[in-house]
C-alpha cells in the first residue's frame, strides 16, 4: 500500500535547523491498521504529513499503491489526497462556519459528484460515526468527542483507501476514547482501510496490527 | 460545485457579520455616489423628454471669436446675428431652430406675482423638441410671424398661476404686455438644457429687434435631422463653413474686429465634454472626457479595491484552519483560488446591489430637494448593467492577489497556525 524509503526531512528555522525525519524507511500493508508512538516532538506528526503527501521530505521516495510521487506536481498530489486519503488531525480542524454536514461533504467537493449524490455520501458516514441526528448542528454546538466523531465522517466520506489519524483520541476522556477507537477498528475490519494512528496511549496501541515507534526523528525496532 | 462555493460565501459572510459589514459599507458607499453620478450622466447624455429625439438633434451653444492679431477674445454662448448667418442656412440641416436662453421674469396675474424663466422662440422650436402638451398646443409659424402674443407654460407655472383649471386663452403679463396662454407643457428637467424653462413666447414679440445684430451672447439653436448619420456630415459643414466662409464682424460699441471664430454643432456628450474640459477651439474633447469619466470611476473604487484587499489579506490567518483542511482533502491551488474569487465578487455584487437601492433614494431626496429643477432621475437599465459589471471587475481585481496568497498557503503550516 505505502512504502518510505529514506525520507529524510529537516525544518529550517531562522539559525536552528530542526532534523525532524532521518533515514525512514517503512512499508505498510494495505488493509493494516498501524499505531505510531513515540515522545512529543519525535517526527510522529511529520510522518504521518509526509506519508499523506501534505508534506514534501527533503531526501527519499515515497510510494502509494505503487506509484512513486517524487515528480508530481501539487495539483495531481490534490488528487490523490482527495481520492485515496483520509485525514484525521490533532486538533479536530472542522470549519466553524460550515454546519456538520457541509463539514463532512467537503473532500467530495474536490470531485465530480452531483450535490444530491454528495448528500448522500455525507449522511452515510454521519450514520457510521452515530451522528446523522446533528448533522445540521454548528460544530461549536458539539461536545468534544462529537466533533472528533465529525472529523472521522469527514476523513472516510470519500470512501479513501489509506486513514491516518494523528492523535484521534488526544482530547478525549477514556469513554469517548474507546467509541473512536471501535468506529476506526470497524472501518479497518469491514472496509479495509489501511489506517496508521498516532497515539500516546498504549492500550489503543496494543489493539492494532502492528506498532512503529519514533525516536528523535527515527524508527526503533 | 459553483452553487456550493456561493452557498458557502453566504454562510461565510453571515457567520463573519462584521467583516462582511466593514467590507461592504466601503464598497456601498463608493457605488452609491457612482451610481447617482453616472444617473445624473446618464440622464443628461440621454433625456427622456423633450429632447428625446437628441439623436437627431444638434445644438449650437458655445462662440469664441478673436480678431485677426488673437490678442483679444471673447466666449459665451452665441447671439442670433450669428446664429441667423452662420447655422439656420446650413444646407443638410433638415430644420433650424433659434432660440434665446431662458431669463427671469415677473409674471403679473390678477395682482399676484410669480418669476419664472422665459424663452424666445421660433415655431420650428417645438417641432423639433417633443414637449408633451398637457393643455393646448405650441404656436404655429404663422403667429410667430404675424408676432402674435401668445405664450406656452410650464405645469408649474400653471398651477401656480390658474390652480387645476384651465389655462388656454388665460392671460398673463410680464414684460410690460400682455400674452395669451396657447399651451400648456410638461416641465422639462433643467439636464434638458435647450428645452427647459417656465414660459416660452415668440421672439417676434420682443420689444425691441435689437438682439437681430447681437453677435455674441444670450442664443443657442438646434439642428435637425432626420436621420443620425447626417449628424456628423452636419459637423463637418458647420466647422467648414466658419473656417473658410466666416465673414469679420466689427463688433458694435467696440473696436474690435472679429477675423476667427471657434463654435461647433454639438451633441449632448459633446456639449457636455466642452463645458468640463473647458475646450476652446473646434474639438469639444470627446475623448479627454470618456477618459476622464473611466479614470475617475476607476480611481474611486480603488480606495474600497484597496481596502478589501487589506481586509483579506490580513483575514488569511483567520482563515488558515479552512484553507489547511481543503488542500488536505484534495482542494488544488486553482480550487481555492476560485472560491475565494466568488466570494469576492459576489460581496461586490451584494455591495452593488445594495448600493443601487440606496441611489434610488438619493436620486429621490435630489428631486425632493430641487436640486435639478424638474428632473426626473431614474435608474436605467444601462446603469444598472454598467454597475454590476465595475463591481465584478473590482471584485475580480481586489479579490485576486489575497486569494492567489490564501491558496498558495502550505497545508501544514496552514493547520499548525489555527492548531
Ligand atoms: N514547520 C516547522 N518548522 C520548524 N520546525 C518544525 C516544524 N514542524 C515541526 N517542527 C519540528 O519538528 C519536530 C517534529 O515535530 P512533529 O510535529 O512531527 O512532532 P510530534 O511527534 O508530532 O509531536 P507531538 O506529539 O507533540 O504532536 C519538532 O522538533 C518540531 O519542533
Ligand atoms: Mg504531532
Amino acid at each position: 500500500m505505502i512504502k518510505l524509503n529514506n525520507v529524510n526531512k529537516t525544518y529550517f528555522t531562522d539559525k536552528i535547523e530542526t532534523i525532524a525525519l532521518h533515514n525512514i524507511s517503512l512499508e505498510v500493508e494495505t488493509g493494516e491498521f498501524v499505531s505510531i508512538m513515540g515522545p512529543s516532538g519525535c517526527g510522529k506528526s511529520t510522518l504521518l504529513n509526509i506519508i499523506g503527501l501534505l508534506d514534501k521530505p527533503n531526501e527519499g521516495s515515497i510510494t502509494l499503491e505503487q506509484e512513486n510521487v517524487e515528480q508530481y506536481k501539487e495539483k495531481q498530489l490534490a488528487k490523490i489526497r482527495n481520492e485515496k486519503i483520509g485525514f484525521i488531525f490533532q486538533g479536530f480542524h472542522l470549519i466553524p462556519e460550515l454546519r456538520v454536514i457541509d463539514n463532512v461533504e467537503l473532500p467530495l467537493l474536490y470531485r465530480k459528484i452531483s450535490s444530491k449524490k454528495r448528500r448522500e455520501l455525507a449522511l452515510e458516514a454521519l450514520e457510521k460515526v452515530g451522528l446523522s441526528a446533528r448533522s445540521h448542528h454548528f460544530p461549536s454546538q458539539l461536545s468534544g468527542g462529537q466533533q472528533q466523531r465529525v472529523a472521522i465522517a469527514r476523513a472516510i466520506t470519500g470512501k479513501p483507501s489509506l486513514l491516518l489519524a494523528d492523535e484521534p483520541t488526544g482530547n478525549l476522556d477514556s469513554h469517548m476514547g474507546d467509541e473512536i477507537m471501535q468506529i476506526l477498528e470497524d472501518l479497518n475490519k469491514n472496509e479495509n482501510t489501511t489506517i496508521i494512528m498516532v497515539t500516546h496511549d498504549d492500550d489503543e496501541a496494543k489493539r492494532t496490527d502492528r506498532l512503529i515507534r519514533v525516536f528523535d526523528g527515527q524508527l526503533i525496532h | 460545485m459553483f452553487k456550493n462555493y456561493l452557498i458557502i460565501a453566504l454562510k461565510v459572510f453571515q457567520k463573519r457579520k462584521f467583516f462582511t459589514f466593514i467590507n461592504l459599507f466601503g464598497i456601498v458607499l463608493t457605488m452609491s455616489v457612482l451610481v447617482v453620478g453616472l444617473t445624473l450622466l446618464e440622464n443628461y447624455i440621454y433625456p427622456g423628454h423633450a429632447e428625446k429625439n437628441h439623436d437627431n438633434m444638434l445644438s449650437v451653444s458655445y462662440l469664441r471669436a478673436l480678431n485677426k492679431e488673437r490678442t483679444q477674445s471673447s466666449s459665451s454662448d452665441p447671439g442670433y446675428y450669428f446664429l441667423n448667418k452662420y447655422v439656420k442656412p446650413l444646407k443638410s440641416a433638415d430644420k433650424v431652430s433659434i432660440f434665446s436662453s431662458p431669463r427671469m421674469v415677473s409674471v403679473y396675474l390678477d395682482g399676484q406675482q410669480v418669476k419664472s424663466r422665459m424663452r424666445l422662440t421660433d415655431a420650428d422650436y417645438f417641432s423639433i423638441l417633443d414637449f408633451n402638451f398637457k393643455q393646448g398646443s405650441a404656436y404655429q409659424q404663422d403667429d410667430f410671424e404675424q408676432g402674435r402674443s401668445v405664450a406656452v407654460i410650464n405645469q408649474h407655472t400653471k398651477s401656480l398661476l390658474f390652480n387645476d383649471g384651465n389655462a388656454i386663452g388665460e392671460k398673463i403679463k410680464f414684460d410690460e404686455k400682455v400674452f395669451t396662454v396657447v399651451g400648456v407643457v410638461d416641465n422639462v428637467s433643467l439636464l434638458e438644457q435647450d428645452a427647459y424653462s417656465d414660459i416660452w413666447v415668440p421672439y417676434t414679440t420682443a420689444p425691441s429687434s435689437s438682439y437681430k445684430t447681437d453677435f455674441m451672447g444670450g442664443w443657442g439653436a438646434l439642428i435637425y435631422v432626420d436621420s443620425e448619420d447626417k449628424r456628423q456630415f452636419i459637423q463637418s459643414e458647420y466647422i467648414n463653413a466658419l473656417k473658410n466662409h466666416f465673414e469679420p464682424y466689427a463688433s458694435t460699441g467696440s473696436d474690435t474686429v472679429y477675423a476667427t471664430v471657434y463654435s461647433t454643432a454639438d451633441t449632448k456628450f459633446s456639449r457636455l465634454a466642452r463645458d468640463i474640459n473647458n475646450s476652446r477651439t473646434f474639438d469639444t474633447g470627446d475623448d479627454q472626457l470618456l477618459l476622464m469619466l473611466g479614470l475617475i470611476a476607476i480611481a474611486f473604487m480603488l480606495l474600497p479595491s484597496i481596502n478589501m484587499i487589506n481586509l483579506n489579506v490580513s483575514r488569511i490567518l483567520e482563515r488558515s484552519t479552512e484553507i489547511g483542511v481543503r488542500k488536505s482533502f484534495g482542494a488544488s491551488s486553482g480550487h481555492l483560488v476560485i472560491q475565494f474569487l466568488i466570494e469576492n465578487i459576489l460581496l461586490t455584487l451584494i455591495g452593488a446591489a445594495v448600493s443601487l437601492i440606496i441611489s434610488i433614494g438619493i436620486l429621490e431626496y435630489i428631486e425632493y430637494l430641487g436640486l435639478i429643477p424638474y428632473a426626473e432621475l431614474s435608474i436605467n437599465t444601462s446603469v444598472v448593467v454598467i454597475t454590476l459589471v465595475l463591481s465584478i471587475f473590482f471584485g475580480t481585481l481586489s479579490g485576486i492577489y489575497p486569494a492567489y496568497r490564501m491558496s498558495k498557503l502550505n497545508p501544514v503550516i496552514a493547520l499548525k497556525g489555527a492548531a
